[in-house]
This record gives structure tokens, sequence and C-alpha cells, in this order.
């Protein structure tokens, strides 16, 4: 589900009563094609869409085009809208799928990664109330960045289900419905992807050449 | 202690997903492995990382832009935009600024008295904004904008098939009543060897070659959305202006222009091929157009960026004009053809062909739709070689299956539809469900079995024997599935007909 954050700047008119609007009935107006409706949808749900994006890929690069796809897609798929998931789940279900896409069209020129782009996901509101070194700032953003290579690494599929589940923690129900797939898949993807990612991780740096495994440590049982 | 840890472990542990003994051998191992320090080291500032980028805050975009955006690609795209109804307020705000202007200016003490106008009494801006109000609009009038819906028939069944016609219904394999019915939005069909045919509309039909599935999304006058695994020969004559027609192979989308065409999809690899007219085939925020006599071919997740479609050869072009049904000739709409035509079952010899009227139709055994009346069936003896033909007299009611030639024990694998329902039902006794339930435990465990399934295709001889058991479709992890495979085949039958079918076993 897509966690709502406070609303700032560049707020819209929404015309009168739309704020106080719970979401059914919401989603019944933006179906009848008022416009009002389709505003106060964008103005709740567009934060939470680019923040959603923004961390699943990375960078900033082009978040406004993928946004813009989303509503998009959003507001086209709204008359087929079932209820069957709450709104903000269904939008970020398009959010996967633009970001898969996304990485999809980049696999061949993968962009570097921005160091303005880092400093904000290093910036988090969970950390910015505790002082720290410069060092120990360098870090975490040198942190940052290894995850996103290591991400960059892995096939998009298993990139997003390894990003859903290792970074988001949600449990395999909720990212098949995400990803569209079955749970068993997800679990298989899963297990690939984090055995891929931890590689690439420990890769960078001083990997142990042709390690070896412990005895009931690599537990390929797993894999199923 | 030898060798080291695996990072993914590492990370485990780290999680806290690993305790007890476990746990404990592999904190005594990272007390005396350097090298697994580091590597823990690094596991932990990822995880560390982890938390980070999941709370990173929304970037600052320029949201009236975006916005915009949005409203401009929904009013150019096919989305139908309902136009509210336009307020008052503004209307009479334009006459009553420039009467607010006209009265500024004639009381201004710069204007000429020689062109100024005699002093007329003028009402002020207030008064004009909120008198008379206009009296109210009228409700807008309702109008339905959910396109209608749309229904095909099946015409032809070559082999076996089956038909699912809502998802989580039961599955039919019974060509009759495959057949009986129109087929709506959510119906999956799938084919064993053979094919089946499926017309929406005066020489538009869907013709799913063997082993194939095809899922019927959406299907209405706004568009129809296929998604198909195998392969599917489509031929579109006419339709709604704005009807969209797509399939959907995996991650790649073709779009429909009008034409006859073929998509084939087998684990995520696509190929699609246009014998006449034009499709686009598009993916990842790339499209490619595909005209008369080119084909395109896409290996999984291979990027459509700058790829072109190649010229299809002699046999393809023939093979592609070979493989589609014929479209019944007189097409009104679903129910009037299912009104008047009839069905005619022919049995005849695995992979041999069948006439109906001089024209081969298939290869046995076939069902098909034919206008009633008498008919000429023959079928092939031997390659090239056709036994003597047969009048068949075709009435409006359900078929009795026309016999050109037996199904030996050991020969054709297919008997008729009744000694096929009873070795199903025969096998689904025979199974031994604790067996089957020992195969998804693990998964049970997990909570992740329920709704899973293995679809087998089971061949039965004469004498009970499964002669062959694959199988053709499941969402269970290779080894669960292998356990039902092996359980189905431990399963003992007895003497009866000889008999294939695709055989589904949901958890």
């Amino acid at each position: 589900m897509i966690v709502l954050v406070g609303k700032k700047s560049g707020s819209v008119e929404t015309g009168p009563g739309m704020a106080e609007l719970d979401e059914p009935e919401l989603i019944r107006r933006c179906k009848n094609g008022e416009r009002a409706a389709h505003d106060e949808l964008y103005q709740r749900f567009r934060r939470p869409v680019a923040a959603n994006l923004f961390r699943v890929l990375g960078d900033r690069n082009e978040i406004e085009d993928l946004v813009q796809e989303v509503f998009v897609i959003a507001f086209r798929g709204l008359a087929t809208f079932r209820h069957e998931a709450k709104l903000a789940t269904w939008l970020y279900r398009i959010c996967v799928n633009v970001a898969l896409g996304r990485i999809r069209a980049r696999t061949r020129r993968p962009p570097p990664i921005g160091v303005a782009d880092l400093e904000v996901a290093a910036n988090s509101s969970a950390l910015a109330d505790r002082p720290e070194s410069p060092q120990r700032a360098l870090e975490r953003r040198d942190d940052v960045a290894r995850v996103y290579r290591a991400l960059d690494r892995l096939a998009p599929k298993k990139r997003l289900v390894l990003y859903l589940h290792e970074i988001e923690g949600r449990d395999l129900k909720e990212i098949a419905y995400l990803v569209d797939a079955n749970a068993v898949t997800v679990r298989t993807r899963l297990f690939y992807a984090r055995r891929e990612f931890y590689r690439a991780l420990v890769d960078e740096g001083a990997a142990p050449v042709g390690a070896r495994v412990l005895p009931g440590t690599e537990d390929d049982r797993d894999a199923t | 202690m030898k060798g080291h840890i695996a990072p993914h472990r590492l990370a485990d542990l780290a999680a806290g997903r690993i305790g007890g003994r476990p746990a404990a051998r592999v904190r005594v191992h990272l007390d005396g492995c350097v090298a697994c320090r580091a590597t823990w080291e690094r596991v932990r500032g990822a995880r560390a990382a982890f938390g980070e980028i999941g709370t990173a805050a929304a970037p600052e975009l320029r949201w009236d832009r975006v916005r915009a955006q949005v409203y401009w690609s929904l009013g150019t795209g096919s989305y139908p935009v309902v136009v509210a109804p336009p307020s008052r307020w503004p209307w009479l705000a334009v006459p009553a600024l420039a009467a607010a202007a006209a009265a500024v200016l004639l009381w201004s003490p710069w204007s000429s008295p020689a062109s100024a106008p005699v002093p007329v009494p003028v009402r002020s801006a207030g008064p004009a904004l909120v008198s008379p109000p206009a009296p109210p609009l009228p409700p807008p009038i309702a109008v339905d904008l959910a396109p209608a819906s749309i229904a095909g028939v099946v015409t032809l069944i070559e082999g076996d098939a089956s038909l699912q016609r809502t998802p989580g219904a039961a599955e039919s394999v019974d060509p009759d009543a495959i057949g009986g019915s129109a087929v709506t939005a959510g119906a999956r069909l799938a084919t064993g060897d053979g094919r089946v045919a499926l017309q929406l509309g005066a020489g538009s039909v869907i013709t799913l070659g063997a082993r194939s599935a095809l899922s019927l999304v959406r299907f209405d006058e706004g568009g129809v959305e296929l998604v198909v695994d195998g392969q599917v020969d489509i031929e579109v004559s006419k339709r709604s202006r704005n009807q969209r027609f797509a399939v959907l192979a995996g991650g790649r989308v073709i779009l429909v222009r009008g034409t006859a065409f073929r998509v084939t999809h087998h684990d995520g690899d696509v190929a699609v091929a246009c014998e006449h007219g034009r499709v686009a085939v598009s993916s990842g925020g790339a499209t490619v157009e595909i005209g008369a006599g080119q084909g395109l071919a896409l290996d999984d997740a291979e990027p459509l960026l700058g790829r072109a479609p190649h010229p299809l050869g002699d046999a393809e072009l023939a093979s592609l004009v070979a493989s589609r049904a014929a479209a019944l000739p007189a097409w009104t709409d679903p129910a009037t053809v299912l009104r008047t035509t009839a069905p005619l079952a022919v049995v005849a010899p695995r992979a041999r062909a069948v006439r109906v009227d001089g024209v081969v139709i298939g290869t046995g055994p076939v069902w098909m739709r034919v206008a009633p009346g008498r008919h000429l069936v023959d079928a092939e003896r031997a390659p090239g070689r056709f036994s003597p033909a047969r009048w068949v007299e075709v009435d409006g009611a359900a078929s009795r299956p026309l016999v050109l030639a037996d199904a030996t024990p050991g020969g054709s694998p297919t008997g008729p539809a009744a000694g096929r329902r009873a070795r199903k039902t025969e096998l689904e006794q025979a199974l031994d469900q604790s067996r089957l339930r020992s195969c998804v435990r693990a998964l049970e465990k997990q909570g992740i079995a329920a709704g899973t399934h293995v679809e087998l295709e089971v061949g039965v001889d004469g004498a009970g024997a499964i002669r062959f058991l694959n199988i053709t479709n499941t969402d269970l992890p290779a080894r669960a599935a292998g356990c039902v495979r092996d359980a189905v085949a431990a399963s003992r039958l007895g003497a009866g007909a000889a008999a294939s079918w695709r055989h589904r076993i949901r958890f």
C-alpha cells in the first residue's frame, strides 16, 4: 500500500468538499468523469506515487514522466477498478509495473546514480534528527549507492521482488498481487534474487574468492 | 573451520531469520574468519541502507506541469472525457466586469467633457454579480459509456480441447458443451493435440493451435484483449471503429490494425507473423510495426528497441494460410448462428485428414458447426487416400458422432467423449489424495498452497495402462509438480476405452 505523506506546496484546488470524500465516493466520481475528482485523486496520491517510484529506481531522472504515466494509466483504468484492493494498493501496483518497464528500458544504457539523488535518499526523515559525523554521513551515502548498484545488476523482475521484500518488508502474498505472479513464483524469484544481490554486494569489495560454503549455511533447499 | 558463509545467509542472520544452533555456528565462524567478517560488515551496512531507502521522501517535482501533462495525454488518447456542466458564474462575470469598466470610464475625471456622453445611471458591478440567479440547469442526461459486450462461437474443434467459461468455473471437455453456447469475456480455451476456432463476426476467426491456451481478458465493443500461451492465428475483417484489438503475449502487446496474423508465445519468447494487413508489437515503451509478409521473433526479455521485422518465406506464408480455420459463411450474431447451424462430430484416426463436402477441415477427430442438411464426409485412410465418402444427415439437435474409423487400442489415444469422461472419473477416484496432499505440504505450511494446480496430459490405453503423462501447465515448483505426476502415475485403472485428456488437479 502507498503510504500517505503530508501535503506540501503545489496544491491544486480540487473543489469544495472533495478533500473530505471517502475513497469509494471519490472513485465513483472519477468514474463519472468529474475533473475535480480526478484532481483530488491526483492531489492525494501524487507524492506517494513519486516517492515509491523514486525509492524503487534510486534516481530522480524521468520521475516526472513516470508519475505522469502512472496517473494516465490509473485514470484510464479506473473504469475497470473493481475494489478488490484499496485504491492505494492498486496505484502501487501500477507504480511497480511502470517502474519495471523503466528498469527494462534502461538495461541497455544504465544511467549513473547522481550524487544529489543519493543525498535525497540519505537525508530521509528517519535519520534527520540524529546528529552524525561527516564520515558517517559519507558511509551512509556509500551504503545506499552500493545497494542500488547491486540492485542494478539483478534482472528487473528479481530486482522488484527483492526490493519489495527486503526493503519494504512485504510478504509473499502482497508481492504476488503487486507483481501479478503466483506466490510460489515470487518465493522462487526471491530466493535467487537474494542470493544474487548479496553476492553482487560483496563482490564489489573484498569478496572471498572461490568461497566455499559452510555445510548447512547455504540453504539451497529453499529453492523450489 | 573450512569454507565461508554465503552472503545471503549472513543477511538472514542480520535480519534475525536464523537462530539457535545455526546462528551460533555462524557467529563462531565469524569470530575466526576475517573475510566473512568483512562480508558481514558489508551486509549489515546494506541492511542499514535499506531503512534509509525505504523511508526516502518524495522528490519535489513540478506538480502542476505533471498534472497538465496527464490531462493532455488523456485528452489526446481514447479516454472518454466527460465535460462537467459549465458554471454559470464565469459567464455572468464577463458582462458584469464590462459594465464595471464602462462605469469607471464614464465617471473618470480625465474623460474629455466633449466626448463625455450624457450621464446615465449605471449599476455598479457588485449587484450585477449577485443579481437574479439564472434558472437552474436541467440535470445532465446520464449516458452509459460502458461498451457492449460481444460474444463468439466455437465453430471447429480438432482433437482435444477444453473450455473454462469463467475464471474458477469447471472445465468442459465435451465438444457439444464447448460449442453449444456463446463464449464471452473471462473464458479460457485450451487445446491438446489439435486446434479450436472461435468466430467473432463475419470473417473474423481466432484459431488456437496445438497445446495452446487463450484467455479472453476483455471482449467488448470497446476492446478485445487476448492472452495467449502457445500459438494463435487471428483473422480480423471488420470491427467497431474505436475498438482496440490486442493480443498479450508475455510482456509484449500486439495491436491489431485489421489483418490476418499469427502470434506464438512460449515461455516469454514471442514470434509474430503477419500475412496481410498490419500489426504493431509494443513492449517497454518501444513499438515495431509489422506489415504484410513480415515477421518478428523476440526472445524473452529481449529489448524491442532497434529490432526490425524480417520478410517471411513462401513456406511460412503458406503455413499461415493453412493454419487458419475457415469462417462460417453466413454470420449474423452468435445467437442466430447457434440456432441456424448444427454440430457435426466425426471420429477419425488421429492425424488423418477429414473432408466435409470435399473440403479438408482438419485432422480427426473433428467437431464443427455446419449448416443443417446432408453433407458428404470422408476421412483419410492412408496418406493421400480417402475412404469412400458417406452422406450424413445433420439436423439442429446435438450430433451423434459419425465414426469413420475405429480407434483401436494402442492406435488412437483419443476415444469418444463418453469414454474420455469415464476414464477421467475413474482416474479421479483412483488418485491417492493423501499422497497428493503430501506433495504440497511444505507450501501449505506457508499458506500459499491454496489455489495452485497441476494440469496433466494423460493418455490411457484400452487395458488401463497409462501410456503418457505430461505436465502441461502448473504453478507449483518443479519438485512438487513432479511429485504430483508420480502420484498420478501410480494410479491403477481398469480395462475400458482408450482415451487421452487434460486432467487438472487443484489444491
